[in-house]
């Protein structure tokens, strides 16, 4: 599965990055670079869209685009990143996310990655089925 | 841009017919009939003179200039060694769903 940095932190071999009461929300894999994302259905917005593996599953909203190469998948809502991850090596992501055009108050800067009031930072995560857990 | 006769022509009739449409003399809407003919025998060049004069772009003369006396600082330094997390029943680190979804309840 490999490794994703995101937000200062290193999530190595864990299955999915993000979950919602119980469901995943993020997932990267590399080699080849993989993204999927899965809102969850009951956003207050009314807002779905899935994402697996850089394809778009189902209806696409008009505001989703996903633009994707060799190294590199960015998803972008109304011309704004909500996710993109960089592929460093051939077992290593970088992460770049910000939900908080959808509603959903998870990003990362050079602080760490921000969920809600909490800042996880320079964290080392390892085999996990799940690194973070939301519910 | 070269001042064609035509051009030079339909311009002394404006100044002629503003001057008379500020004194409010009817005669400056007989001016303005005789100006129509003259517009349609300019050239395509002449008239987009004539419809940007007035105009001004604002950019000009104020480009946008942001003052920020605090672009640069000091990076930040990590402060603390990285924390190795040890997953609990397969799962990093739990937080309630109401941080990241305000209206959760």
């Amino acid at each position: 599965m490999g490794s994703v940095i995101i937000g200062t932190n290193k999530i190595t071999n864990c299955r999915t990055l993000v979950s919602v009461k119980g469901d995943p929300l993020v997932r990267v894999e590399t080699a080849p670079l993989r993204l999927s994302f899965r809102l969850p259905q009951d956003l207050p917005t009314g807002v779905f869209f899935e994402i697996v593996e850089n394809e778009i599953i189902g209806d696409r909203p008009p505001e989703l685009r996903v633009v994707q190469s060799s190294s590199n998948v960015s998803v972008l809502w109304r011309e704004m990143l909500l996710l993109s991850a960089t592929l460093l090596d051939e077992t290593t992501a970088h992460l770049k996310i910000d939900l908080r055009p959808l509603g959903i108050l998870i990003f990362d800067d050079h602080q760490g990655l921000h969920v809600g009031g909490n800042v996880l930072a320079r964290s080392s995560f390892t085999d996990c089925m799940t690194a973070i857990s939301l519910g | 841009m070269a001042l064609s006769s035509q051009l030079d022509l339909y311009l002394k009739l404006e100044r002629i017919m503003i001057d008379l449409d500020d004194r409010g003399e009817p005669l400056a809407d007989r001016i303005r009939d005789l100006m129509d003919p003259l517009w349609f025998s300019l050239s395509s060049e002449e008239h987009e003179f004539l419809n940007s004069r007035g105009e001004v772009d604002i950019r000009l003369f104020y480009p946008v200039t942001l003052a920020v006396v605090d672009l640069y600082q000091t990076p930040s330094e990590p402060s603390s060694p990285p924390v190795q997390i040890s997953p609990v029943d397969g799962v990093g680190k739990r937080f309630p769903l109401r941080e990241a979804f305000p209206w959760a309840a």
